[in-house]
């Protein structure tokens, strides 16, 4: 018997969605808070669920289970579990890499947390390098910890160092867009695809690396996809006006990528 | 019945009416990874723009002052005005502090402790109001950098002329701060649910002196006002 999830609707902070008993009410439902929500003390035996962020609020749930949370287009990316993100190493521990993946703390990646490493066998990493990894441990208290294996039956993803390429940062909101795929085969990253041969890693953290055959390529791939954001906030979600606009785009980088070579 | 041909506000202003604002937001670039929240917002003639970056991680050993009322929100706010041209002198470091107890007091405490939030102030140009005006566009810079914050802020700027019958003008401009006995800047916290609004005050300062009854009524019409304001803003949102 599960709810579809309900259409968002706009909200500031400070909407109180839901009061719900403290102690879990009587046929033990639980709420679970996602990013934007949080929740205090009203009276003596209700909790308010408050919203903190601006954005679409969203909710699911089948009747015992129910989700709240707002999805909103922030740059500040909030680290939550299991969530595949890029990051770039700033510093070796001892035991463990510093990574910066754009949160409000750092990040800790221990140096065997990689696919089939051992002491004598490990990627060496150092300031600059890029990882994609999974987000392991996160809470709002402690440092979140990352790793680059793959939980047991789970498809490999190509967790681990990346080499080469460039990596810009985009608003989180953007970077789902990319990975959701909405526009399907209209979308930036396939129209560019048509035209060239690249790689790309997207990390819901905000954090795009790009890697194409050549420096202008790579290049080119990194002003569509910031071209793409400031079309997508322009447009505000319009969608035949946004695909228009990105063709339009692609069009001329490769256009002028053709006159240069020409 | 007095009619003060002296009063009338500049533009035909009504006593409770606000001036033209207009708000930019993201003219930073939306996404450059440097600053998160930026925002220009103008009244009248009175412009600033504001940005917002946090929260990021502080540097270890960061002094922690008490603030009141919520244990274990950990967060430092740092706050920087600069002044339309010169260095910034006493009054750019009183609002700095204003602007600083401004935002700890709209912090939700789900914000990550050890954190720092930054906020820089640029005044572009000033004619009256100018607190409630930075006040604003804090609060509009930290919604759009996703700073969680307990509910939606509005601030307001209240003239009070103590002559014969005291009449509050809204948002008041240069000429009419300078004439008023009271000035006062006032700002709200709403939290909404349902179609119900509840107010707190989240700080309230003024300068001059009047009575008490009318600094009461100051603060009651700043509240009303402010309502006002974050309704047609909600509105606008939809």
């Amino acid at each position: 018997m599960a709810m579809a999830e309900k259409e968002g609707r706009t909200c500031v902070p400070g909407e109180v969605i839901a009061r719900v008993p403290r102690d879990g009410g009587p046929a033990g439902t639980t709420v679970r808070l996602g990013s934007g929500t949080s929740q205090n003390k009203c009276g003596q035996v209700t909790l308010a669920i408050r919203t903190t962020k601006a954005g679409t609020l969203k909710q699911q749930g089948k009747r015992e289970v129910k989700r709240f949370w707002v999805e909103t287009r922030h740059q500040r990316y909030v680290p939550s579990m299991d969530d595949l993100v890029v990051g770039i190493v700033m510093e070796c521990h001892g035991e463990t890499y510093s990574v910066d993946v754009g949160g409000p703390q750092a990040a800790l990646l221990p140096i065997l947390g990689f696919e089939g490493a051992t002491r004598r066998n490990r990627p060496m990493l150092s300031l600059g390098d890029v990882v994609y990894a999974r987000v392991s441990l996160a809470d709002r208290d402690i440092d979140p910890e990352l790793l680059c294996t793959e939980k047991i039956s789970a498809k490999p993803k190509g967790l681990g160092p990346l080499k080469a390429g460039y990596v810009l940062k985009v608003q989180t909101g953007c970077s789902r867009e990319l990975l959701s795929g909405e526009h399907g085969d209209q979308g930036v990253l396939q129209l560019l695809g048509d035209h060239l041969d690249y790689e790309c890693c997207l990390g819901v953290n905000g954090y795009v690396w790009v890697k194409g055959s050549t420096a202008a390529e790579t290049l080119m791939v990194k002003n569509a996809i910031e071209n793409y954001q400031s079309i997508s906030f322009g447009a505000r979600g319009e969608q035949e006006e946004t695909r228009k606009r990105v063709r339009r785009m692609v069009g001329d980088l490769v256009r002028r990528r053709g006159g240069d070579e020409g | 019945m007095e009619v003060d041909e002296a009063c009338e506000r500049a533009g035909g202003r009504d006593y409770l009416e606000l001036r033209a604002s207009r708000c930019e937001v993201g003219i930073a670039g939306c996404g450059s990874g440097k600053v998160e929240g930026s925002v220009r917002l103008s009244s009248g003639r009175t412009a600033v723009a504001v940005e917002v970056k946090g929260p990021e991680s502080s540097p270890s050993g960061a002094p922690t002052k008490p603030t009141a009322g919520r244990d274990g929100l950990l967060v430092t706010v740092r706050s920087i005005v600069r002044p339309i041209s010169g260095l910034a002198g006493e009054r750019e470091q009183d609002l700095e502090s204003k602007v600083v107890s401004f935002v700890e007091g709209i912090l939700d405490p789900s914000c990550p402790p050890r954190t720092t939030v930054t906020v820089v102030v640029q005044i572009l140009s000033e004619d009256g109001s100018l607190l409630a005006t930075i006040l604003n566009a804090t609060a509009v810079a930290l919604v759009e950098a996703g700073v969680p914050l307990f509910g939606s802020p509005v601030a307001v700027s209240i003239a009070v002329a103590d002559s014969g019958t005291p009449r509050v003008r809204l948002d008041p401009d240069l000429r009419e701060e300078s004439t008023c006995e009271l000035v006062g800047t006032y700002a709200y916290l709403f939290v909404t649910e349902g179609d119900q609004t509840g107010a707190s005050v989240v700080q309230a300062s003024s300068m001059g002196r009047s009575s008490a009854e009318t600094a009461m009524l100051a603060l009651a019409t700043a509240e009303k006002a402010a309502e006002a304001v974050f309704h047609s803003r909600r509105g606008g949102e939809e």
